[in-house]
């Protein structure tokens, strides 16, 4: 009995299996054809799923052979493969070949096959690195490295980063040494981190799992790598030079470049100015990616430029701001391998590794170079615009001040050895004394190991050069020796360390805390504005041996830093080292995850939930009418509108969520303008401190990149217009340096936004004479400054006296205007000449939902009010109603508030009062106005659509959208209404 | 007169590494299968340092250094060896080592080490 359900279960796999496979199959071509690699997660769980249910129907040999493919699937969907056709081909034919097997297994007979060829071939296409061609793999087994030469040197010429050399690296490791704990993963993960481009060829020849010996090397690669490291560096990688052979390989390619370029310079015909012009290299550069890297680009540079002015400003890099820095240009690095675009991958590679000068303290990252990587964005970004444009861009001017900085400090290296080696051991050897004095102190001073950490003691300070210290391990040595108590001397040398491992000191203090001068020496010698430790040594003060140990004492501090991060395990640095950890903790906490998603999937997500809102209205109705026209039993109505509150409260969670998710910290478009007003006030020589205030402050996202043109031209236009020169400022009795404010912070269901400068102001008298000259304004007009000053709004207005290229020539402000209109938001202009400007914006947080108030005119005609506009509705009695004579108004908390008829407003005859008056009081920017309409209905959430074309020509048209009962009801724009 | 240190372990192949390492670096090295090969040897010639291993047959590391110190010398011994754990380094310090490296250490470490442990440079 079993036996036969068994059966029918086998069968049912197999029809199972081949469905899986059919749709394995069509992926793999999908995904050759369009390069989707989310594809193969598909078929990888296709596969997966074969490979785990074959075994358990005892389809031994289905379930083996799904593991090559599943493990090739794997590295596909990582991208640790990249698709082509040999892949593609060998994918399809392990599908075939399971088919073939299901086939056979539906007949009952064994599968027979040989499949030792095609396994070969899966175990060689896994053990590939990305980007290497099955062929070089297909061949390597039993192939020497004469066979492979061509084809590697083919790929290390492919992957020629242009800078660094290529070498040849032979691995001499045995077995033995991996059973002594010498793995050679760790070197070979050392050379990959050393290199540009790392190629292992290895022939693959492993035993079944079975019988896998665990201390046996069965791989030995033939490693080709591209690096800048030296022959020397790269044997120092291993802890045994004999471990590799290390050679260097020429590129036959760089190697023409490199003879061609002195010809140039050379050739007399080439004069200075065509040299100046030099051209980038674009060539490999995929243009179709090209887009994707230049907002990748933007984004990593707007992520640090505030690092930067701050760094210009303080004059001084934090650890944290530098590693960010390099961060940045280390992507940029990566992502640009990734398109072709092998000159700026050089470009980034020469800021890298100037930053990791001065990550490695080597050089002080200053102003001046805070300048320098600015220009660098420029120029990084003028490059890639070009490029954008298909235009060939120039060689920038920074590139070639990088490649003269590497040279000087290549030479300046030369002269200064590093002491970074000498004092990580330095440091943990002198760890280890204090643990072996803190156990000897547990063994009753056990006199044989105090004697040891002492004589450690002195001679580590001997090699080092810390003659003082030697003296310290001296009389702790003696005092130990003889069984005396050691206490004060110990804790000298502790204190000694202790120094050594806190931050960096300015040389002075290092020599006064050793006592060898005083402080009044020190300001002596620094008020000759030399080096102090030179001038001290010219008078005598000090012993050369002194200085050399102060100066010694200084670099360890410095590099200390560094050391702490290096993995020694001490007894002593445990605690300390915890410590850090949890500092590291925190601020990775800083960084929340995040995951990009295009914002049209967002987009239609709001639209469906829009949908969704309509539907649940129409639901609502829907419910309604039910009620209404059958007798239902009132538990059923009870469960009714239960089962409608649920899914009125998940719709809203649901609206709640997604405008969530399309909100964004307006900070993303506040952070450019720090660069921005730091340009300006640059080239114009102003002071211009500039605060930004609120920048947490949470927006739309499509509102936010509207609004961003509008508040670059604000900002400008406050820069450019607004701040003064300093003399100006001075003359006026003002600071020199001018305030900027940037301001944003939530009020209801609006943001407003500030921009707010102590410049000149605006003057009104200037205003209206041009606005009269424009023909804005009649020459009797009686206007309020205020009034005036609006005009700034007003299309083609520009008082600039001179047109500059910063703010542009005055069509800005009324474009201004008209972004901050089209989101819904209104814009304020207020200044006072002498004392400033203040523009308020005023911006709905988001758009696309909102709650509505609706109302019903004529017999079944709608509309709906806009929530923030309704502050309130009544109904009064007609006799209430009062003829003003400009029109009708009530009497209403004491004032008297105008009303308007809603068909009038929109355009229809005026028609004669209920006895009962429905009114509508809105809040605009004009005040409360009374606005009668035939009936109040209820308020609801709607999903606003935005005016059809054909309706786009009536302003007072805020939106459309569609009720539980199918009928469209128009939005009211009620500022515009009035 | 170059400076004699006694490798003590009992893989040739540590032996040889490390007798090249201290060669390629101005010293003169001699080995030592284990313990027991190592306390006649230490005995007979006298060395400047001596890198030991733990584990060894006949006589392991901390035994050696033990029964060693009892001949009341003080040659510097440096532990060199891949276990990490904290009750061996107390072990190897108590036994009377006066430094515990971890292998695998790089060469220049190594030599850097055994320089500053004998106060040369």
């Amino acid at each position: 009995m079993t036996q036969i359900d068994m059966e029918k279960f086998r069968m049912e796999f197999l029809e199972e299996a081949a469905d899986l496979l059919e749709s394995a199959n069509e992926s793999i071509l999908k995904a050759e054809s369009d390069g989707n690699t989310e594809l193969f997660n598909a078929v990888f769980r296709n596969i997966h799923t074969i490979k785990g249910s074959a075994g358990g129907f005892g389809f031994d040999n289905m379930s083996e052979f799904s593991h090559h493919l599943e493990s090739l699937l794997d590295k596909l969907r990582n991208g640790d493969i990249t698709i082509d056709a040999d892949i593609t081909d060998l994918l399809l034919k392990g599908v075939d070949i399971l088919f073939e097997m299901i086939e056979y297994a539906r007949e009952k007979r064994e599968y027979d096959r040989d499949l030792t060829d095609i396994i070969t071939l899966f175990g060689a296409a896994n053990n590939m690195k990305k980007d290497a061609p099955v062929k070089a793999a297909e061949k390597a087994p039993a192939a020497g490295l004469t066979q492979t030469t061509e084809d590697v040197a083919q790929l290390l010429k492919q992957h020629d980063p242009g800078f660094g050399k290529a070498y040849h690296i032979k691995m001499n490791f045995t077995d033995d040494m991996l059973e002594n704990g010498y793995d050679p993963r760790t070197l070979l993960a050392n050379l990959e981190d050393i290199s540009e481009y790392y190629l292992a060829v290895t022939s693959v020849s492993m035993p079944e799992l079975s019988s896998l010996e665990p201390y046996k090397l069965y791989l030995h690669p033939e490693i080709y790598i591209i690096s800048d490291a030296s022959v020397e560096e790269i044997s120092d990688l291993a802890f045994d030079p004999d471990l590799m052979t290390v050679t260097e390989i020429s590129l036959e390619q760089k190697k023409a470049e490199e003879t061609q370029q002195p010809a140039i310079v050379s050739d007399e015909e080439f004069t200075e100015e065509e040299l100046d012009v030099e051209k980038v290299d674009t060539a490999g550069i995929q243009y179709e990616m090209l887009a994707e890297l230049a907002s990748g680009i933007e984004d990593y540079f707007e992520s640090i430029e505030n690092f930067l002015i701050e760094i210009e400003k303080t004059g001084e890099g934090t650890k944290d701001a530098v590693d960010n820095i390099f961060r940045v240009f280390h992507n940029i690095k990566g992502d640009c391998g990734y398109v072709g675009f092998t000159f700026l991958e050089k470009y980034a590679h020469l800021v890298e590794n100037m930053l990791d000068k001065v990550r490695s303290g080597a050089i002080v990252f200053d102003r001046k170079a805070a300048e320098f990587i600015l220009n660098v964005i420029s120029d990084v970004k003028a490059l890639v615009k070009a490029l954008l444009n298909k235009a060939t861009p120039e060689l920038p001017k920074t590139y070639k001040q990088l490649q003269n900085l590497q040279e000087s400090m290549l030479t300046l290296e030369e002269k200064v050895p590093t002491v970074t080696g000498d004092i990580k051991i330095f440091l943990s050897q002198v760890d280890q004394f204090f643990e072996i004095i803190g156990l000897a102190k547990a063994d009753g001073n056990n006199s044989g190991m105090l004697k040891r950490a002492a004589m450690g003691f002195s001679n580590a300070a001997k090699f080092i050069g810390f003659t003082d210290l030697m003296e310290m391990a001296q009389r702790f040595a003696n005092k130990a020796g003889s069984g005396a108590d050691f206490a004060t001397e110990l804790a000298e040398i502790e204190n000694y360390i202790k120094i050594l491992k806190s931050p960096a000191k300015k040389l002075g203090e290092l020599l006064v805390e050793s006592g060898k001068v005083t402080v009044k020496e020190i300001e002596a010698a620094k008020a000759q504005q030399k080096k102090i430790g030179e001038i001290l040594v010219d008078q005598g003060k000090l012993e050369q041996r002194d200085l050399e140990i102060a100066l010694k004492k200084q670099v360890i501090m410095k590099a200390t830093g560094a050391a702490a991060d290096s993995d020694s395990v001490s007894l002593a640095s445990a605690l300390t080292k915890e410590e850090q950890e949890e500092k590291g903790d925190s601020s990775k906490e800083k960084y929340s995850q995040s995951m990009k998603v295009d914002q049209e999937k967002i987009d239609k997500f709001t639209n469906t939930i829009g949908e969704l809102v309509v539907a649940k209205n129409a639901y609502e109705y829907m419910m309604q009418r039910l009620i209404r026209e059958f007798d239902l039993p009132t538990s059923l109505i009870k469960d009714f509108k239960d089962n409608s509150n649920l899914i009125s409260r998940i719709s809203q969670d649901l609206q709640r969520d997604i405008m969530s998710l399309r909100m964004v910290p307006i900070k993303q478009i506040f952070n450019k303008f720090p660069r921005v007003v730091r340009d300006i006030a640059r080239k114009q020589s102003k002071q211009i401190d500039l605060r930004i205030i609120g920048e947490d402050t949470e927006i739309d996202k499509k509102i936010a990149d509207i609004l961003s043109d509008p508040l670059v031209h604000l900002v400008r236009n406050s820069c450019d217009h607004g701040i003064e020169p300093p003399e100006d400022r001075a003359r006026a009795s003002k600071l020199e340096e001018g305030h900027l404010i940037l301001k944003a912070y939530n009020e209801g269901s609006f943001v407003y936004i500030e921009v707010i400068d102590d410049g000149r102001g605006i003057d009104p008298k200037k205003i209206l004479a041009k606005a009269i000259q424009k023909g804005l304004a009649s020459e009797d007009a009686v206007l309020t400054d205020n009034e005036i000053i609006q005009f700034i709004l007003a299309p083609g207005f520009s008082t600039a006296e001179q047109v500059t290229d910063i703010s542009g020539r005055g069509v800005g402000m009324d474009v201004v205007k008209s972004s901050i209109t089209s989101v819904g938001g209104t814009i304020d202009v207020q200044s006072s000449v002498g004392d400033g400007s203040r523009v308020v914006m005023k911006i709905p947080v988001t758009i696309g939902m909102s709650t509505s108030l609706l109302v019903r005119m004529q017999p079944n005609e709608h509309y709906a009010f806009p929530i923030e506009n309704v502050a309130e509705t009544i109904k009064v009695a007609k006799e209430q109603v009062k003829d003003l004579h400009f029109g009708n108004g009530i009497y209403y908390r004491g004032n008297v508030l105008p009303l308007v008829h809603l068909s009038k407003l929109l355009g229809d005859r005026e028609k004669d009062l209920a006895d009962e008056v429905n009114i509508v009081i809105t809040v605009t920017d004009e005040g409360k106005t009374g606005i009668i309409v035939d009936e109040l209905l209820n308020r609801m959430d709607i999903a606003i659509k935005p005016v059809p074309e054909y309706f786009a020509h009536l302003n007072y048209i805020g939106g459309v959208t569609i009720l539980g009962d199918g009928q469209a009801v128009l939005v009211l724009n009620v500022n515009k209404l009035l | 007169m170059a400076i004699k240190v006694l490798v003590i372990d009992d893989s040739d192949m540590v032996r040889h590494f490390h007798s090249n390492i201290l060669k390629s670096s101005g010293f003169e090295a001699d080995g030592a299968i284990d313990g027991m090969d190592a306390l006649e040897k230490a005995v007979q010639t006298n060395y400047a340092l001596m890198l030991c291993d733990l584990n060894m047959p006949r006589m392991d590391g901390i035994t050696f250094i033990k029964e060693y110190r009892k001949t009341g010398k003080e040659t510097p011994i440096i532990i060199i060896t891949t276990q990490e754990e904290l009750e061996n380094r107390k072990k190897g310090y108590e036994s009377g080592a006066n430094l515990y490296i971890t292998k695998p250490v790089k060469p220049d470490d190594l030599i850097l080490n055994i320089k500053m442990l004998l106060g040369i440079s």
